[in-house]
C-alpha cells in the first residue's frame, strides 16, 4: 500500500535524524534534494525511456532518493535489465522502506534479479528477511545458494545462525563451503553484537568439524583464538603443536591480532620443541611482539644446531630492536658461519640505543685485529661518526687491512678537516696499497664533501717532494677536481718538471675532468718532442672535440687544429669521428680529403653523410659544399647503405 | 662540471665508453652504488636450500587472474623468483589468456600453463594454487580478491584495492577471517628512495611532520566520465566474456575502447586522477606519518576540476595536500614530508631523494638497512609478499594499510564530487550527519558478481 507523500517526507526525515552521531551535530543542509529527484523518478515511469535515460535516473536517486522514490524504484527490481540498477539506488538508501521494499519483490523475482535481491537484503542487514532468505539455502541454484547463505551471514541474527548450521550439517562439507563462508561471517556479526557465546559456538563446531574444508577449519580456529582473547591454554598448546600446516598457519595470525603477554607466553613455550621448519615461524612471530619472553626464547635459539634457526634467530634479535641482545649479538659478530655473522652485524648496526654503539666503540679498542676489523664494519653500517678520533688512530695500524679499513671510513664519515690529515698521511707512505686507499678515501670525501680552493692548495704543496707514486695520486686527485692552477702545475710539469714526474703529470692531463685541459693537450700534441706523447696528446683532445658538452664553435676550432696533427689513419678515423658528431657545413671540407686516402675512405664518406642528415634536420635544401660532397660520396663509398643514405639526402625533401 | 675519469685510455674509442655522466649524477651514483651494496638479502638461496633451487614441493603455486600489460609486467616481475611457480591463468579476454600462458610457458620450458575464462570456476576448481595475481582492471581488484580469500589462497592484487569504502572493509575482513596473506602491487612501499623518505619522517629527522604533499595523476581529471561510448556488437564469449568483464559494475553496452584501456576516466570503473597516484602515494604518505590505521578527518574541497590542492587534515592536526605535482616533482608518484626541521621528497625516476638539510642524505644507507633489519623486509615487493606468504606475517601493503590509505583516496574523491567540504569519522568509517556522503561509501554490485 502506497503511504502518503507527506508521511513518506516524515519517514525520511526520520531516518535522517536516525544517522544523527550521538553528538546531535545538525545535518548539512541538502540543496534542493526533493526537486533533484522528480525529474529521475518521472524518467523511470516513463514508458518511452531509453536505457541510458533510465540508468542516470538510477545513479542520481542513488544518491539523493527519499522514500518518495521508494515506489518508482521497486517496480524496476523484477527487470530482468534493470534490476541491478534498481539495487545501486535502493541499497544505500536509509529507512525501513525500502528493505520493505526488497521483501516484497522477493518472491516476484529470478535469475540475477533474485540473486541481487538477496544479496541486498544481506547487504542492508535486514533481519525480517531471514524467513523468507532460509529456504533458499535449498534452491537448486547454486548461486542462489551462495548468495543467501552470505545474506544470512550479513544479517548474522541467532536466527539466521541457526539455519545456516541446520543446512551445514546437512550438507557433505565439500559442497558446503558457502554455508561455511555464512557461517563465519554470522559469528563475525554475533560477536560485534556481544553475543560471544554464540559466536564461539560457531566457530568452535566448524573447526571440529574434521570433514571441513581446511582453510574453513583455520578460519574457525583463528576466529575461536581471537574471540578468547587468548585465554584458552589448552587450544593455543593445540593449535601451535597440530599436524595440520593451515592450522598453525591460522594459530600465527591470530597471534598477530593478540598482544597479550598470555599469547607471547604459549608462543615461547612452544617454541623448544617445534620442529625446525616451525621454529623459524614461530621466531619470526615472537620477533614482532618484542619483550623480554620472547627475546630469551630467540636468544636461546641462537646456538639451535639447525644453521637457518640460528639464522632466523639472530636476524629476529634485530628486527626486536633491543638493547638486550646485544651480548648475544657480539657474539655472531666474527663467527666463521658467515651468514650469521651478516645477519649479527646488521642487526647490531640497526639497534637504536646508544648502548650498541658504546659496543661497537669497544670493538675498536680492542687489540684483536679481527674484532677492530668488525668494529670498523659496523661503524660503516652504522655511519657512527662518533668513532671517527678512533678511526684516525688506527689509520696509522700495523696491519694493512685495519689501516685501509680506516681509511675508508674517513672518506665515508669524515668532514673537510680530514682532507688535510689525509693528504698529510699520503706523505708518509709508500706502499701502492695503502696509497691506493687514500686516494679512494680522498674521492669518497670529495663525493661528500664540497671541495674547494682550501683542499686543492693543500694538494698542490703536498706536491712539493712527493714521490712519483704520490704525485701520481695527487696528480689524479688534482685531475678531478684541480682547476686553473692545477691544470698550470701539470703542464709546466710535462715540459720541464723532473723527469721522473713527467708521465703521471701527464696521465692527469689525461684525465683531466675540465675543458681547460684540452688547450693544454693540443699544444703538446703539436709540440711534445715524444712522438709517442704527441700521438696520446691528440687522441685525447680530439676526444674532446666529440664531446657534448662543449660548445660546437670550441669543437670545430679544436677539429681544425688537430687536422695540421693527424700523423697515421687511426688519428684520421678519431678525428673523422670527431668531425661527424658537428652539424656544420665547415666541417666538409676538413672531411673531404680524407676521402681520397685508401684507409680512410669509407669513414671519411660516413662522416659527411651523417653531418649532412643532422644538417637537412634544420634546413631541407642542404649547402652547395655538401651537395657535392654527398655527390663525391656516392661515386666513392663501396656500402651500398650509405649509398642510398646520400642519395635520399638529395632527393628535395617532400 | 665535468665527468669524473678514473682512467683513461687513449686507444679506447670514445664512443664506445660509457655514457658521460655529470658530477652531479655521478656522485648520486656512488652514493647509490654505496647505499645498495651491503642491504642484507632476506631469503639467501642458502635459506632455501639447494644453492637456490627450490624442491616442488615447497614452491608456492600461483594463479593469474587479469593478466593484460600491467598483469604480464608483474608477472614477468614474479617469475625469476625460484621458489614460486605459475600454474594456471583466468582472463575473460581470449588473447590475455594465450598471451599470459605463452610467457608463462616459455619461462618454464613447458606447455603445462592451464587457461580458464570463468573466474568462479578458475578458483573452485584450482585447489592446487596457494596464491593469485590479479591485475584486473580496478573495478574487479576488490572482488577477484576477496574470492581468492575466501577459496584460501593469498592474493597479491594490483593497486587499487578497491573502488569504495565498503570494498575495502570487505576486502579487510575476509583477509583477517581468513587468514589470509595480502599484498597491494604499491610497490615504492618497498623501494628504497621511498623508504627512506618514509623512514626519516617517522623517525623525526625531519623534526615534526606538519604537511605532506602527495602527488595525484597530473593527465586527468577528479570529476569522472558518466557517458557511454557508443554500442558496438558484442565478440563472440570465447574472445570477450563482456558481461564478466563488466564484473560487479552496471551494465553498459559493450565498445572495444574500454577493454583497450578506455575504462580509465569513466565513474563505473577508475577511482579518478585521485585515485590513479593516490593508491600509491596516500599509502606512501600515511606510511611516513605513522597513520597507515587511519584516515584525515577532515576534507577541504579544492575549487577545480582535478583535486590539485585539496587539503585532507588528520585527526592530529597534520594536512595532507594533493598536488599534480609541478612545484614538487621530477617523476611519477611523488610524496614530500615537511617538518619543523627539514623536508624529504621523491618520485619515481630520482637516483637519490631530494632533502633539507642535505647532510640528510648520509643517513640514507643507514635508514634503509635499518628499515630492512628491524621489519625483515626486502627492497622487493614481490618478494615481501612471497616470503610472508612463508612467514604468515602481514605484507608491506597489507589489507589494513591499503584499506585506510584508499579510504584516504574514496573521501577525497567523495569530496570533489559533492563540491563541498566534508568530515570523516575513521572509527566508524561514515561520514557524520552526512547522508549524501554516506552513500557514495558503497555501490551495489551487479549480481553473479557480488560478495
Amino acid at each position: 500500500m502506497k503511504a502518503p507523500s507527506w508521511l513518506q517526507t516524515l519517514a525520511w526525515a526520520v531516518a535522517l535524524v536516525g544517522c544523527a552521531s550521538p553528538a546531535h551535530r545538525p545535518p548539512v543542509p541538502q540543496s534542493s534534494a526533493v526537486v533533484e529527484e522528480q525529474h529521475p523518478v518521472e524518467i523511470l515511469q516513463r514508458p518511452d525511456a531509453d536505457l541510458k535515460s533510465r540508468q542516470d535516473a538510477f545513479r542520481a536517486l542513488a544518491q539523493r532518493g527519499s522514500p518518495t522514490a521508494i515506489s518508482a524504484l521497486a517496480m524496476w527490481l523484477t527487470n530482468d535489465s534493470l534490476s541491478h540498477m534498481a539495487l545501486y539506488a535502493l541499497e544505500p538508501m536509509p529507512g525501513d522502506a525500502v528493505d520493505a521494499a526488497l521483501r516484497d519483490a522477493l518472491a516476484q523475482a529470478h535469475g540475477r534479479s533474485l540473486l541481487g535481491i538477496v544479496t541486498t537484503l544481506g547487504r542492508r542487514r535486514d533481519p525480517l528477511a531471514v524467513p523468507l532468505l532460509v529456504p533458499l539455502l535449498q534452491s537448486q541454484d547454486p548461486e542462489l545458494q551462495r548468495a543467501a547463505a552470505h545474506a544470512l551471514g550479513e544479517i548474522g541474527t541467532a536466527q539466521a545462525a541457526n539455519a545456516l548450521w541446520e543446512a551445514w550439517i546437512r550438507v557433505e562439507p565439500a559442497k558446503g563451503h558457502h554455508l561455511a563462508a555464512g557461517l563465519l561471517q554470522a559469528a563475525e556479526r554475533q560477536m560485534d553484537m556481544g553475543m560471544q557465546r554464540r559466536a564461539r559456538n560457531i566457530y568452535q563446531s566448524l573447526y571440529a568439524s574434521t570433514s571441513a574444508p581446511t582453510h574453513v577449519r583455520a578460519a574457525a580456529l583463528r576466529g575461536l583464538l581471537v574471540s578468547q582473547r587468548g585465554h584458552n591454554t589448552a587450544l593455543w598448546q593445540e593449535a601451535l603443536h597440530t599436524a595440520e600446516l593451515a592450522l598453525f598457519h591460522a594459530a600465527l595470525h591470530a597471534a598477530q591480532e593478540l598482544p597479550d603477554s598470555f599469547v607471547t607466553h604459549a608462543l615461547a613455550r612452544a617454541l623448544p620443541h617445534a620442529a625446525p621448519e616451525r621454529q623459524s615461524l614461530l621466531i619470526q612471530a615472537l620477533a614482532i611482539r618484542r619483550g623480554p619472553v620472547a627475546l630469551r626464547a630467540i636468544v636461546s635459539l641462537t646456538n639451535s644446531p639447525e644453521a637457518h634457526i640460528r639464522l632466523s634467530a639472530v636476524r629476529a634479535l634485530g628486527e626486536m630492536g633491543d638493547a638486550q641482545a646485544i651480548p648475544a649479538l657480539l657474539a655472531w659478530i666474527n663467527h666463521a658461519d658467515t651468514d650469521c655473522r651478516d645477519a649479527a652485524r646488521i642487526a647490531l648496526a640497526s639497534l637504536p640505543d646508544p648502548l650498541a654503539d658504546l659496543a661497537i666503540l669497544q670493538l675498536l679498542d680492542q687489540s684483536n685485529e679481527s674484532l677492530q676489523l668488525a668494529g670498523l664494519d659496523l661503524v660503516h653500517r652504522r655511519r657512527l661518526a662518533s668513532a671517527l678520533p678512533r678511526i684516525e688512530r688506527m689509520v696509522t695500524s700495523e696491519n694493512q687491512a685495519v689501516r685501509r679499513a680506516a681509511l675508508k671510513q674517513i672518506g665515508e664519515l669524515g668532514n673537510r678537516l680530514h682532507w688535510r690529515m689525509l693528504v698529510t698521511r699520503l706523505r708518509q707512505i709508500q706502499s701502492a696499497e695503502d696509497l691506493a686507499a687514500i686516494q679512494e678515501a680522498l674521492l669518497t670525501l670529495a663525493s661528500r664533501t664540497s671541495t674547494g680552493a682550501q683542499e686543492i692548495e693543500v694538494m698542490l704543496a703536498a706536491l712539493n717532494g712527493a714521490t712519483p707514486a704520490q704525485a701520481s695520486v695527487l696528480y689524479t686527485l688534482l685531475s678531478q677536481f684541480g682547476g686553473e692552477k692545477g691544470l698550470r702545475m701539470a703542464a709546466t710539469t710535462v715540459r720541464s718538471g723532473p723527469l721522473e714526474l713527467r708521465p703521471v703529470a701527464f696521465q692527469a692531463l689525461l684525465k683531466w675532468r675540465d675543458p681547460a685541459a684540452a688547450e693544454v693537450l693540443g699544444a703538446l700534441a703539436e709540440e711534445a718532442a715524444d712522438p709517442r706523447l704527441r700521438q696520446d696528446a691528440l687522441r685525447r683532445y680530439l676526444q674532446w672535440a666529440s664531446d657534448p658538452e662543449l660548445p660546437a664553435e670550441r669543437r670545430l676550432q679544436i677539429c681544425r687544429k688537430a687536422q695540421r696533427l693527424i700523423q697515421d689513419p687511426a688519428d684520421a678515423k678519431q678525428f673523422l669521428a670527431a668531425v661527424s658528431t658537428l652539424t656544420t657545413p665547415e666541417v666538409i671540407p676538413l672531411a673531404r680529403p680524407l676521402m681520397n686516402e685508401p684507409a680512410t675512405r669509407e669513414e671519411a664518406c660516413v662522416a659527411i653523410v651523417r653531418v649532412a642528415e643532422r644538417l637537412r634536420t634544420q634546413n631541407p635544401i642542404l649547402p652547395e659544399p655538401v651537395r657535392l660532397a654527398l655527390e663525391a660520396v656516392i661515386r666513392t663509398t663501396q656500402n651500398a647503405e650509405l649509398s642510398e643514405r646520400a642519395r635520399t639526402l638529395q632527393q628535395p625533401q617532400s | 662540471m665535468r665527468e669524473l675519469v678514473s682512467s683513461f685510455d687513449p686507444y679506447f674509442p670514445r664512443a664506445a665508453k660509457p655514457r658521460a655522466l655529470s658530477r652531479r649524477r655521478f656522485l648520486q651514483r656512488l652514493s647509490l652504488t654505496a647505499a645498495t651494496v651491503g642491504f642484507p638479502m632476506i631469503m639467501p638461496a642458502s635459506a632455501l636450500g639447494r644453492g637456490g633451487a627450490v624442491a616442488p614441493s615447497e614452491r608456492i603455486v600461483m594463479g593469474a587472474i587479469g593478466i593484460g600489460s600491467r598483469g604480464l609486467h608483474v608477472l614477468r616481475w614474479m617469475l625469476p623468483e625460484k621458489d614460486v611457480q605459475f600454474v594456471a591463468v583466468c582472463d575473460v579476454k581470449r588473447a590475455a589468456r594465450e598471451t599470459a600462458k605463452q610467457t608463462i610457458d616459455q619461462h618454464y620450458g613447458n606447455q603445462d600453463c592451464q587457461m580458464y575464462r570463468d573466474m568462479r570456476a578458475f578458483l573452485t576448481e584450482r585447489t592446487d594454487l596457494d596464491a593469485v595475481l590479479i591485475a584486473t582492471g580496478d573495478r574487479w581488484h576488490a572482488l577477484a580478491a576477496i574470492w581468492a580469500m575466501q577459496s584460501g589462497k593469498d592474493v597479491f592484487v594490483e593497486k587499487p584495492s578497491s573502488m569504495t569504502i565498503a570494498e575495502g572493509r570487505a576486502v579487510l575482513e575476509t583477509a583477517r577471517r581468513y587468514n589470509r596473506v595480502y599484498q597491494t602491487g604499491t610497490q615504492r612501499l618497498s623501494e628504497a628512495n621511498f623508504v627512506f623518505c618514509i623512514e626519516a619522517a617517522r623517525r623525526g629527522l625531519l623534526g615534526r611532520i606538519h604537511t605532506v604533499y602527495a602527488q595525484i595523476a597530473p593527465w586527468d581529471k577528479a570529476e569522472m566520465r558518466r557517458d557511454w561510448l557508443p554500442a558496438q556488437p558484442e565478440p563472440p564469449v570465447d574472445e570477450l566474456d563482456w558481461d564478466a568483464w563488466l564484473g560487479p559494475c552496471p551494465w553498459r553496452p559493450f565498445n572495444a575502447e574500454y577493454v583497450a584501456g578506455g575504462w580509465r576516466g569513466h565513474y563505473d570503473f577508475h577511482t579518478s586522477c585521485i585515485g590513479e597516484w593516490g593508491a600509491h602515494t596516500f599509502a606512501q604518505a600515511q606510511m611516513g606519518l605513522g597513520l597507515e590505521n587511519t584516515s584525515p578527518v577532515r576534507y577541504h574541497y579544492a575549487a577545480n576540476n582535478t583535486g590539485d590542492g585539496m587539503i585532507a587534515e588528520f585527526a592530529n592536526g597534520v594536512r595532507l595536500i594533493l598536488s599534480r605535482g609541478d612545484p614538487w616533482w621530477h617523476g611519477a608518484c611523488g610524496m614530500r614530508f615537511v617538518g619543523t626541521e627539514g623536508w624529504a621528497s621523491c618520485a619515481d625516476g630520482y637516483s637519490r631523494p631530494e632533502v633539507s638539510p642535505p647532510s640528510l642524505l648520509s643517513e640514507y644507507r643507514r635508514l634503509v638497512s635499518d628499515y630492512m633489519a628491524r621489519t625483515g623486509r626486502p627492497m622487493s615487493h614481490v618478494r615481501d609478499f612471497f616470503n610472508c606468504i612463508k612467514s604468515r606475517r602481514q605484507t608491506v601493503a597489507n589489507a589494513a594499510v591499503m584499506h585506510h590509505s584508499m579510504t584516504t583516496v574514496h573521501a577525497c574523491n567523495i569530496c570533489m564530487w559533492l563540491k563541498r567540504d566534508l568530515e570523516f569519522d575513521p572509527a566508524n568509517e561514515t561520514f557524520p550527519n552526512d547522508p549524501e556522503a554516506n552513500r557514495l561509501r558503497s555501490r551495489a554490485m551487479r549480481a553473479p558478481y557480488t560478495i
